[in-house]
């Protein structure tokens, strides 16, 4: 089920109100098949495997903290490597046999290759990194395996989090799970605006400057520089926005249950380095890999000093990229932030070093500059992302290198160079750019005191911008049949 | 009791923010403004323009006659008529089933709806080109969405379209503009005088055919702008049947051949003058037969003729009724 569907819009209310009416200890049982109702929505088939994954993940959590040692690392191993085959089997032995065989030169077409047509079950490698990072928390002692099959089944069909998270640790939402919620409405007005913000978002902003880059990536023949870099520019909003937005309407769905949910952004576009830009985008997945991957490789690798820990970076974020999807140009993309990332491991420390020597802070204009060199890195990243192959990417590469000079003189000489873009009205676009800047503007100053101060004063204010919000969706939002893009991963 | 008078605070002022949406989603039920909920006299009634679709489906849901015969197809193919056809089949009760922008989709559907319904398909005729064929899957636009009984989707979803059509502020709009004004937005609104046989499910251009009867010479000037040039040479369609074409063509043979269907296929003869790509001649010859196959398009005596058609999309009954005697073999 879609968050932006009308099944999620009676799905929704109607099990909060089941979920606060029926007696306390039950809660666990009717947001449990509110997740498997909420999983099974779009591929029924799917739950079966789902729920072997959760039993085998619980079998083996329990085994491992059964005080047998001799069982731990043969459970741990084991449960590990089912959830590793799982995913390799749905997500990844498609693209391994198509290498291969091109390897190997034998010839098979697309429809032949039965793995390249499984269609992944919804949310897999999330609810993997989930039931990894339980695994890996209990052999690690730092919490007990949990007893309950039921609350550990929610663990992972918590359904605002299924589809495309925050990875919630188990330290932190089991807890949850096991307490007894009350409607509180402090929960639910917070739960409602964010929930409204990222509906907003997505409909309104992201799905209304999809087309607009769709347009661009599905027809690169009409291209030149100039209009790839502005459909990249655009990407890079789109792709923030439709993610940001569902992790709002995560956030919100589960605060109206009494929930607490990771924060997923931070403001990544004012990274001033991509270190700092990973430190604020997709900050569940990003400390997933710091505490589960990129931390154990660079102990194991402090031999080596430096450069092993940019090996383990370089790793940690090649992974990321397979992670994301089954892809040459995924895996190019997570190598670039590794690359990026591991020499700002030895720049930036002898820049701060530098710093602090003489006693200044950095300025201003340093930081906007940094700011801005950052963006324009991981907005040229995203060049990998959205073509998905790496011949596209090529030639994205090679049309900015070789056509924006040339197209930006012919812009300026008033002729027609937009291919793709200018079959979308300039007005669209100077109202998305508009929509962008003020979306950006209202994230940043919504954490302000001041701002904060005047908006709880108000109830008036408040309830025209929630106005605006709600009508803007309604009426502007793009209804077509986009989905939160990183649902598919 | 502090949280019980918060908690009622909030449903008010949210009760208040949705009151505006509630008036007009109650219009949208009870006006029927993008006429999917009533029954209207015909498909294509003036105003705002309807899923024909809609209609179509429930007049057979409705009306159970015992239709034998059917010409699918999409509004190109509306100028065959089931009293012609009815001589060269022998069909005892013809109905004509082209909808607008049909897809290759839409007539598998509707087939396997006529099955589903008992309904004897003894005779069909499938007016084929290269949009109806690019086309495997169920078109999103509200105004071609196939009927939910139909294409099996979920009749909330199929109406959600027609909701979110109608609070499209460009829709809206045009409605108010229409409902205070009386001035018709040419996007929303369908203007040209129709007949339509409620029966047979046959279209006659009434309109064209009145300024035709009056002054022919006059008409075609007056469309003129609407007859753009086409190439001077033979141009062939890049192939547009996929894999998922195939698959809907599969199921359509092989429900025809089940139901032991006399059947032929024309590709119509479009002013495009486009040659359909003969990769998807072949993909279709092998599914249906060759000799049941019969390519009108690309340039030939039919598309050369602008007088041959209304306006750049549509061709002329006499010219359907040519290509049915020459289908059947029995030329005039």
């Amino acid at each position: 089920m879609s968050f932006q569907s009308l099944a999620f819009l009676i799905f929704f209310p109607l099990t909060v109100l089941v979920y606060f009416s029926l007696p306390k200890r039950m809660q666990w049982l009717i947001l449990l098949l509110a997740g498997m109702v909420f999983y099974a929505w779009a591929i029924p088939q799917y739950l079966p495997l789902i729920l072997l994954i959760i039993a085998i993940t619980y079998a083996c959590g329990r085994l491992m903290d059964s005080g047998k040692r001799a069982m731990k690392p043969w459970a741990f191993s084991a449960a590990i490597l089912i959830i590793i085959l799982t995913l390799v089997a749905f997500k990844y032995s498609g693209f391994i046999l198509e290498n291969l065989n091109r390897l190997t030169g034998i010839r098979e077409g697309r429809s032949q290759n039965v793995f390249l047509n499984l269609i992944i079950p919804l949310g897999l490698s999330y609810q993997s990194f989930m039931a990894i990072s339980y695994l890996i928390e209990v052999s690690r002692g730092n919490i007990r395996a949990e007893k309950h099959p039921g609350i550990f089944a929610l663990y992972l069909l918590f359904f605002p989090v299924i589809l495309a998270g925050p990875i919630e640790r188990p330290q932190h939402l089991i807890p949850q799970l096991h307490e007894r919620h009350f409607p509180k409405p402090l929960n639910f007005t917070t739960g409602l605006r964010l929930m409204l913000w990222g509906f907003f978002k997505k409909l309104v902003v992201a799905d209304n400057l999809a087309p607009v880059v769709d347009q661009v990536y599905a027809n690169p023949a009409e291209q030149n520089g100039l209009t790839w870099m502005i459909a990249t520019l655009l990407f890079s909003f789109q792709l923030y926005f439709d993610f940001s937005a569902y992790t709002h309407i995560a956030i919100g769905a589960a605060r109206i249950l009494g929930f607490r949910i990771t924060e997923n952004f931070n403001e990544p576009y004012r990274a001033t380095s991509v270190t700092d830009f990973w430190r604020r985008w997709h900050i569940s997945l990003s400390t997933w890999l710091r505490d589960y991957i990129f931390t154990p490789l660079s102990v194991r690798w402090r031999n080596a000093g430096r450069f092993g820990g940019f090996a383990a970076l370089l790793l940690t974020f090649l992974l990321c990229g397979f992670w994301h999807e089954a892809g040459w140009a995924f895996i190019a993309w997570g190598g670039i932030h590794g690359l990026i990332m591991g020499v700002e491991s030895f720049v930036l420390p002898v820049i701060h070093k530098k710093r602090k020597r003489k006693g200044k802070q950095a300025s201003v204009w340093s930081l906007n500059t940094s700011m801005l060199l950052t963006f324009s890195m991981v907005m040229f990243s995203w060049v990998f992302f959205r073509s998905g192959s790496l011949e596209l990417t090529m030639r994205v590469f090679s049309d900015i290198a070789l056509t924006s000079v040339p197209a930006i003189l012919d812009w300026s000489r008033g002729a027609s160079v937009l291919g793709g873009l200018g079959r979308h009205s300039v007005f669209l676009l100077a109202v998305l750019a508009l929509a962008i800047i003020l979306v950006l503007l209202a994230e940043r100053g919504i954490n302000r005191p001041g701002i904060q101060a005047v908006f709880h004063r108000y109830a008036w204010l408040r309830w025209i911008i929630y106005f605006i919000l709600f009508y803007s969706t309604i009426f502007l939002g793009n209804y077509g049949e986009t989905v939160f893009i990183y649902a598919r991963f | 009791m502090q949280d019980s008078k918060h908690f009622r605070r909030l449903a008010l002022t949210g009760l208040g923010l949705i009151l505006p949406l509630a008036v007009l989603l109650v219009y949208f039920a009870a006006a029927d403004p993008m006429k999917c909920f009533r029954m209207y006299s015909n498909p294509l009634e003036k105003g705002v323009t309807m899923n024909d679709r809609i209609f179509q489906s429930r007049w057979l849901a409705s009306h159970p006659f015992p239709y034998d015969a059917f010409i699918l197809g999409s509004s190109r193919g509306k100028s065959f008529h089931t009293e012609p056809w009815k001589q060269y089949t022998g069909a005892s009760c013809p109905f004509h089933m082209c909808v607008n922008d049909e897809s290759i989709y839409g007539i598998a559907r509707k087939l396997e709806y006529l099955e589903k319904e008992k309904y004897e398909i003894r005779h069909v005729l499938l007016l084929l080109d290269h949009r109806i064929l690019g086309r495997p899957y169920n078109p999103e636009p509200h105004i071609f969405r196939e009927y939910p009984a139909v294409s099996g989707e979920s009749p909330a979803a199929f109406y959600q379209r027609f909701l979110i059509a109608f609070l499209k502020p460009s829709f809206l709009k045009a409605w108010v503009l229409h409902s205070t004004a009386d001035v018709e937005d040419q996007v929303f609104f369908f203007s040209v005088d129709f007949r339509y046989n409620l029966f047979t499910g046959d279209h006659i251009y009434a309109e064209y055919e009145s300024r035709l009867a009056e002054d022919e010479d006059l008409f075609y000037r007056e469309q003129a702008s609407v007859f753009y040039d086409r190439p001077a040479s033979m141009q062939n369609l890049e192939p547009v049947i996929t894999r998922e074409t195939i698959s809907e063509l599969e199921r359509i043979a092989s429900l025809l051949d089940r139901n032991h269907s006399n059947y032929q296929v024309v590709i119509t003869p479009n002013y495009d003058q486009l040659k359909m790509h003969p990769d998807d001649l072949e993909v279709l010859f092998s599914l249906f037969g060759r000799d049941r196959i019969h390519d009108f398009s690309g340039v030939n005596n039919y598309t050369q003729n602008i007088r041959h058609y209304y306006e750049e999309r549509h061709f002329r009954p006499f010219i359907a009724d040519s290509i049915m005697a020459q289908v059947y073999q029995r030329k005039p």
